[in-house]
């Protein structure tokens, strides 16, 4: 069953029946988070209902009660209490959480000063980069406020490079950024794996949040360029900001510019193993999920060649250009979120990064690379410990049972030029 | 790897607590459909304004408040009583094996 879910950022009713759309969950994981720092023991999950409305629910894990509903219905938001009472509705998907997060501040859930994350003076963390030998990584910050950090994602596109001295994981580097077209700041942070002695591979993408564009107009924001010494990693996140204007995903011609090298979408999905990836017309499979787990257990392990493996997808006639997946590379890498560090022990939010490499299989493509990145569905016990989840459990549910991510998932295509045969398109399929 | 199987089991929400939720959920689901009822439909049988409650309940989140279990059952045309003690089996299954001196339903035939 495909479940393609388009990359539209801005437009909410062409998102009807299809879940929720990147830029409501970015506003929803900025509740979220800032809940989550206040209430620990809240559980967030979401779906859809048989008409295809998302909503979004919290409950309460220590009785079970449901302490919040969120649900786009129709073209109209609603927020309900734990007793199904409306605490606000409209068409403003913020302002329906503006009300609910002041309600929550009133009632002392959430801090005073938890103001949207995106503003100035708060970060929020990139969610990729790349580094040394083009291996993708994961990024964090550890000096932003953990509870404003959500990891949402409303920008493409972007590209910055930096030769900037490595530092440690907990070094966080972060701009706010006027956009003059948005009339808003935008805030990004960048930040490298801390193993890497340098980070000399360029910086592929950088996260943008919208922050509240009412509120913090872009004169209020203290720009880069006046900002005192912002460092190399700042300026990459200033230019990577620069590149991937809020928006351009959404405006984007088809076929995309071939410039383009990372390509970010969100979509839904759990189950990955057999998952059907789609780029353009041109289709393939991941077709060994544990496999690339095993892999990933030596961290990164050499590309191979699946040619003798007989479920590889072949190329069709209609199924121009058809690739097929060389190799499929997965690990785990942790970085530590504070703010969710407060329950039973645990110390951080793992992030699941999965390269997988694609052949197009015509000479003049070159070969590319996409790697996807997915929010883990656990948190560790152990600081710094692996993670893992099994593949298997996953396989063997049934595609309608299948719960959506708490997070975007992210796909990323870099390497060549992109523009002779292969089209991406904003969209993704998961479930085969 | 020595706790790979614990993160494993960790991860894919053996939650035994959250997996009788669910179960409910799907049960729940089987039989407003049984009964030709959309979520929609159902929700205006309950009196709910915003039917995404239905679809949440019946992804095993959260507890259909007890004012709303004689209507619940009536639109699934159970028996009011076998659909309190269902929903109770799930919900409180210590409470079910208190109240009723015997354990709860297999999960795998949640019907009383």
């Amino acid at each position: 069953m495909a479940n393609i879910i388009g990359f539209d950022p801005h437009d909410t009713a062409s998102a009807q029946g299809a879940g929720w759309t990147v830029r409501e969950r970015a506003e929803l994981t900025e509740l979220r988070f800032a809940m989550d720092a206040q209430l620990p023991a809240l559980e967030w999950d979401d779906g859809t209902t048989d008409t295809g409305d998302p909503w979004m629910v919290a409950i309460d894990m220590r009785t079970d009660d449901l302490a919040l509903h969120v649900a786009r219905i129709g073209r109209d938001y609603v927020l309900l209490d734990g007793q199904l009472a409306p605490m606000a509705a409209g068409r403003s998907l913020k302002g329906v959480l503006e009300t609910a997060a002041e309600a929550a501040r009133a009632a002392g859930l959430m801090p005073q000063d938890s103001a949207r994350p995106g503003r100035a003076g708060q970060a929020t963390p990139a969610l990729m980069g790349q580094g040394p030998e083009g291996m993708p990584v994961a990024m964090g910050s550890e000096a932003a406020p953990r509870q404003a950090t959500p990891p949402a994602l409303l920008a493409a596109d972007a590209r910055a490079e930096t030769d900037a001295p490595a530092q440690r994981n907990s070094d966080a580097h972060h701009a706010t950024i006027a956009d003059a077209e948005e009339g808003h700041a935008a805030v990004s942070v960048l930040e490298h794996e801390p193993e890497a002695e340098r980070m000399a591979a360029p910086i592929s993408a950088a996260l943008v949040t919208r922050p509240d564009a009412d509120t913090e107009p872009a004169q209020s924001a203290p720009s880069l360029s006046t900002a005192p010494d912002p460092g190399p990693l700042l300026r990459a996140a200033a230019d990577a900001v620069e590149r991937a204007p809020m928006g351009e995903a959404a405006d984007r011609p088809v076929p995309p510019q071939p410039s383009a090298e990372v390509l970010v979408l969100p979509i839904q999905a759990r189950a990955l193993d057999g998952a059907e990836l789609r780029l353009g017309e041109a289709r393939g499979q991941i077709l060994s999920f544990r496999e690339a787990l095993e892999r990933g257990s030596q961290d990164r392990a050499p590309a191979s060649d699946t040619t003798d493996n007989p479920a590889a997808p072949e190329a069709g006639p209609d199924t121009a250009p058809p690739f097929e997946v060389e190799s499929f590379v997965a690990r785990v890498t942790l970085f530590g979120i504070p703010a969710l560090g407060q329950t039973g022990g645990t110390s951080g939010v793992a992030w699941l990064d999965l390269l997988a490499r694609f052949d197009t299989g015509a000479e003049a493509s070159p070969e590319i690379e996409a790697f996807v990145f997915e929010s883990a569905l656990n948190r560790p016990d152990d600081e710094g410990e692996e993670l893992w989840f099994d593949p298997g459990a996953a396989q063997t549910t049934a595609a309608e049972n299948l719960d959506p991510l708490d997070e975007p998932v992210l796909i990323g295509a870099r390497g060549g030029d992109l523009s002779d045969s292969l089209l991406i398109e904003d969209s993704l399929a998961l479930f085969g | 790897m020595a706790d790979r199987a614990q993160h494993m089991a960790k991860s894919t929400g053996a939650d035994p607590s959250k997996e009788l939720r669910r179960r409910l959920g799907r049960w729940l689901k089987k039989r407003r459909e049984d009964q030709a009822l959309t979520q929609a439909d159902l929700a205006n049988l309950l009196g709910l304004r915003y039917y995404s409650f239905v679809s949440q309940v019946e992804n095993g989140l959260g507890r259909i408040p007890q004012d709303l279990y004689e209507a619940w059952a009536k639109a699934l045309d159970l028996p009011v009583q076998d659909f309190a003690w269902t929903v109770l089996a799930h919900l409180e299954p210590g409470l079910y094996r208190l109240l009723r001196d015997q354990p709860p339903p297999s999960p795998e035939d949640p019907v009383t």
